[in-house]
């Protein structure tokens, strides 16, 4: 499934802010990128899918909008 | 009421919202970039009573975004400041304040009084607290967060028409190792952003307050300056992994938030003056790793367990926490990150600095 991903916050150091990539659901969505960028294992974010937090690997459907949001902590 | 004249005529507010605002109380936690302007239009709106809290003084530094300060006022508390200026912007209101910092012993005695909670801090430690602590108190918190032109805000612990209630664990169920999440010391932050940000959290505050509208309840708002790009994530009442929080006030209290949130080192030190605290710990385990030869005998409970016997007996290292003691306090510290390397973070680490040399029966 072709996705669209849009990162938020310190992963645009990482990933571009906007981008397609293909993958079956999040958790292979997330293991590819982990591969291809090792600087981000370990990090801690949210996933969602289509504007709604997912709390477990989720199938991906063709165009689904993937958002990568990691916590801020500044006030 | 000439003060408030302009809600009073304004279609869908009206007297009725004015009368709830100045029927309400608001805390403000952390008095830095989000909580001055949040301050400010809380104030100026007529929230009946305001509680600031801060334990920090005004750096110059802060003066590119923090707008209730003078460069007059740089090494003053901010709460005290905040507060005084607030006065002089709204006498007519009940404002209190407190130059402290918000822990486990004092959360639920600073939280209490009030019936919304603003989540205005900088670091994750008092986020997670706040975050557990109103859950426990089942009270409105209005988080908000910046990082560099991007921020963050969502209201919890607000039902929503199906009784769904969600906390900031429900977004980040575990905080980020140190590294992960920078602060504005590090990353630097554009000043009107906190601004911005603080605004929308003060917003929600009057929305809840009066009723009007549809606020954040459940629900991620960002945005982000450099395109006004816009992003709203529905939160779901479930968290995704199994984590350990605190689901009571006994829980929370003993709970060590820096550690939770990987803001203390590994293995921590303590002081010869510390041990006696130390050693009343509830779950301590201390753990002499001196060859058996070593003099003199620790005068408390301890397993002797020598450096070079530890590897075989890490998985099975007993308490919630453990201290290590040798003779100069290097061998201790090498324990406690053999220990760490092992097991993470599954025991609280501690080691006695300067070892046995350094302690009374030496």
């Amino acid at each position: 499934m072709k996705v669209k991903v849009l990162a938020f916050g310190a992963l645009t150091e990482i990933l571009d802010r906007e981008f397609y990539a293909e993958a079956e659901d999040t958790a292979t969505l997330w293991a590819k990128l982990r591969g291809a960028y090792p600087a981000l294992t370990g990090r801690k974010l949210l996933v969602a899918v289509n504007s709604a937090v997912v709390t477990e690997n989720v199938p991906l459907q063709e165009n689904d909008v993937v958002a990568l949001m990691p916590p801020y902590s500044g006030g | 009421m000439n003060r408030y004249s302009r809600h009073i005529q304004l279609k869908g507010f009206g007297r009725e919202g004015q009368d709830k605002l100045l029927a309400a109380s608001v805390l403000v936690v952390g008095v830095g970039g989000l909580g001055c302007p949040a301050l400010q239009y809380l104030a100026a709106a007529g929230v009946g009573r305001l509680g600031v809290v801060d334990r920090d003084v005004i750096e110059l530094n802060n003066l590119q975004r923090q707008v209730l300060y003078a460069t007059n006022e740089v090494g003053l508390p901010k709460a005290e400041v905040a507060a005084r200026k607030l006065c002089l912007l709204n006498p007519e209101i009940d404002i209190r304040y407190e130059v402290t910092g918000v822990t486990t012993e004092n959360v639920r005695a600073l939280l209490a009084p009030y019936d919304i909670i603003l989540d205005c801090t900088d670091n994750f430690e008092t986020r997670y607290l706040l975050s557990d602590a109103t859950r426990l108190l089942d009270k409105p918190l209005i988080f908000g967060a910046i990082f560099r032109y991007e921020g963050q805000v969502a209201v919890f612990n607000v039902a929503d028409t199906e009784g769904r209630k969600t906390t900031y664990r429900h977004l980040f169920p575990l905080p980020p190792d140190g590294v992960d999440a920078p602060d504005c010391n590090e990353t630097g932050v554009l000043g009107v952003l906190p601004g911005y940000i603080g605004i929308v959290q003060a917003t929600e505050a009057i929305k809840l307050i009066t009723g009007i509208g549809r606020d954040l309840r459940n629900r991620l708002h960002t945005v982000n300056l450099l395109d006004h790009s816009a992003f709203q994530l529905e939160i779901p009442a479930m968290i995704s992994q199994e984590i350990t929080w605190p689901t009571t006030w006994e829980e929370l209290s003993a709970f060590d938030y820096a550690y939770h949130c990987g803001v203390a080192e590994e293995v921590q030190g303590v002081h010869s003056d510390e041990l006696a605290n130390c050693l009343q710990t509830d779950g301590l385990v201390v753990v002499d790793v001196r060859n058996p030869d070593e003099m003199p005998l620790l005068p408390f409970h301890h397993l002797r367990i020598p450096l070079p016997e530890l590897s075989g007996y890490l998985d099975r290292m007993p308490g919630e926490t453990v201290l290590f003691i040798c003779q100069s306090g290097k061998r201790s510290l090498a324990a406690g990150r053999l220990l760490f390397e092992k097991t993470g973070r599954k025991h609280r680490i501690l080691h006695l600095e300067g070892g046995v040399n350094h302690l009374e029966i030496a």
